[in-house]
């Protein structure tokens, strides 16, 4: 994380084991540079609409994706998902749900509240870290996102 | 109420309107007998009928033994007077008065009959409809007991004189039982919704259990395996071989939990998945799950025979489900076969189609077959064959979820034939 306009991904991830794997995995296909980590839901928020402690930056029109966890402190994944999709200034970015659950219950409303993709995170270490790799590969490498402009 | 019983409108009355007010529904019974029409004299007997004394003495006994013996109240009126003719001893002891007190009064001088007639310009509209009935008339009998009676008075000509005979039945056991009855459906509907909310408790609980194991219990297996594989990565060359098979073996304890998770949620999930019953091409659906099981398969000589199979109704992912789960039980478990033969077929007995799964495989010993569908039981050693035990597990709930059945028969190292059904049949 060099420069803040160079950052391509957020990710939102609380459990510390699980952002730390999925760190490795993105550092191991060199990505490290261009990711930016929220530690639950309210922070994720404030750094997409440059509220509270992080009024000011705008991080928004810079993103290719996000990798949002569903269970997550103060407010939860679905509501994350919510705003990002109801707001005009963030509803073009491309999200998609990263998550133990396979529950249909969240997969249905994810996709309901406009979710681009939703992955459930493999046990398996090498799996998860190809899940990862192929993430950042195909959202920051090959997807065209389209330009947001206010 | 039993609409099986004949019912004897009678044929020239219009729809007798009920008099009572607290006529309930009419009960068809035998009682409704039609009335004799009051033109259609009953013979009195007479020397002209060409019988001799004898024999009206024998036809006199046999219908005063009627009226004597008849488990109904019988009354007979004058039809001009209202005067009470006969009483017969089930009145009697129905209402508990004297034959003396019925006798020689008018009918709405008995005190009982006020709803029938309670003077007589009513009893001359009684007399004048010549058929009344009352599916329901309380009484007070001599002692002050209420019973309820069915009421069904006639007219008819008798030598010339018109004679009123009055049935009354005793309905108070069946007016008990009814009322018994409809209580009882009442207490039974409050269960049905006690039971009908605790089960949608039971249901919400394990909906939030299995959301709480779905989201909570897969991120520590996560981390157990990862950061073993991160030790191995970073730190492999600092560990002897020994300490590196130890973290290979935690990392397969915690993948084979993750196994167990998402089998045992995929178990539970059948529970609460509502069936989408359908009309299934059972054949479509074999051919379907053995293309998906080709990975399984590969470099290996399997022949595979179909049957016919018929088609069937139920829910068209569930019943894959099933046919995945059989047949890559045959497919693991005659592995060791340097030819493995699968049969899938289907027998009719008693009209219910039998489906079937048949492998020349390692098969088991029928002796643990009741343990064959339980979650989590195993019949081989984890190293012989992997797996978690929920396979057949799930084959049996989504097959009782159908209302059938499934069943197996084995020969240890000859191989199995799993059957099932998926309506009741006679062994269900």
């Amino acid at each position: 994380m060099k420069r803040s306009d160079a950052i391509k991904l957020l990710l939102v991830e609380d459990n510390p084991d699980d952002l730390a794997l999925t760190l490795r995995a993105l550092g191991k296909a060199n990505f490290s540079s261009q990711v930016l980590v929220a530690r639950d839901g309210l922070e994720a928020v404030e750094l997409l609409f440059g509220e509270g402690v992080h009024s000011g930056r705008n991080i928004a029109e810079e993103l290719k994706v996000i990798l949002l966890d569903l269970k997550l402190p103060k407010l939860d994944g679905l509501e994350v998902l919510r705003r990002i999709k109801g707001d005009p200034r963030t509803k073009l970015i491309p999200v998609v749900v990263l998550t133990s659950s396979k529950e249909q219950r969240d997969i249905v409303e994810s996709y309901q509240l406009g979710v681009n993709s939703y992955i459930v995170k493999p046990v398996t270490f090498e799996r998860f870290s190809e899940t990862v790799r192929h993430l950042g590969c195909y959202w920051l490498l090959h997807n065209q996102p389209p330009k947001i402009s206010e | 109420m039993s609409s099986n019983e004949p019912t004897f409108d009678p044929p020239q009355t219009p729809k007798v309107p009920l008099l009572a007010a607290h006529a309930d529904a009419p009960i068809p019974t035998a009682f409704d007998r039609p009335p004799t029409a009051a033109g259609d004299e009953v013979a009195a007997p007479d020397a002209s009928t060409g019988r001799s004394s004898a024999e009206l003495d024998a036809s006199e006994l046999r219908y005063r033994r009627l009226f004597e013996t008849a488990q109904d109240g019988i009354l007979i009126l004058d039809a001009e007077t209202g005067m009470v003719d006969d009483v017969n001893p089930f009145l009697i002891t129905l209402l508990g008065f004297s034959r003396e007190q019925f006798l020689g009064k008018a009918i709405w001088e008995l005190g009982f009959f006020k709803d029938v007639a309670a003077n007589a310009q009513k009893f001359a509209e009684l007399r004048d409809k010549e058929y009344v009935r009352y599916e329901h008339l309380p009484l007070e009998t001599s002692d002050g007991r209420r019973v309820e009676v069915e009421f069904v008075s006639n007219v008819y000509l008798v030598a010339g004189a018109k004679v009123i005979q009055c049935n009354v039945r005793d309905i108070s056991a069946r007016r008990k039982a009814e009322e018994a009855l409809a209580l009882l459906r009442v207490e039974l509907e409050a269960r049905v919704t006690l039971r009908t909310a605790e089960l949608l408790d039971a249901n919400r609980e394990l909906e939030a259990f299995s959301y709480s194991v779905s989201h909570d219990l897969r991120a520590p297996l996560r981390a157990i395996d990862g950061f073993s594989q991160a030790v191995l990565e970073d730190y492999g060359d600092l560990l002897p071989a020994a300490g590196q098979d130890q973290l290979k073996t935690i990392r397969r304890g915690a993948q084979k939990m993750g196994c167990l998770i998402d089998d045992l949620l995929a178990f539970s999930q059948l529970s609460r998945a509502s069936l989408n019953k359908r009309a299934v091409n059972t054949e479509a659906i074999v051919r379907a799950a053995w293309a998906e099981l080709e990975a399984q398969r590969a470099g290996r000589i399997v022949d595979l025979r179909i049957g016919a199979l018929p088609g069937c109704s139920g829910d068209p992912a569930l019943l894959k489900q099933v046919w995945l789960n059989l047949l890559s039980n045959a497919l693991k478990y005659t592995r060791k076969r340097e030819q493995a033969a699968l049969e899938i077929g289907c027998l009719k007995t008693n009209g219910t189609d039998t489906f079937f799964v048949r492998d020349n495989g390692t098969g088991f010993d029928l002796r643990y077959a009741d343990k064959l569908f339980g979650v989590f039981q195993r019949f081989h050693r984890a190293e012989d064959y992997e797996g978690t035990g929920v396979g057949l597990a799930i084959v049996q709930r989504i097959v009782q979820r159908h209302g059938g059945r499934v069943w197996a028969e084995a020969v240890v190292d000859r191989g199995a034939t799993f059957y099932f059904t998926l309506e009741k049949d006679d062994c269900s």
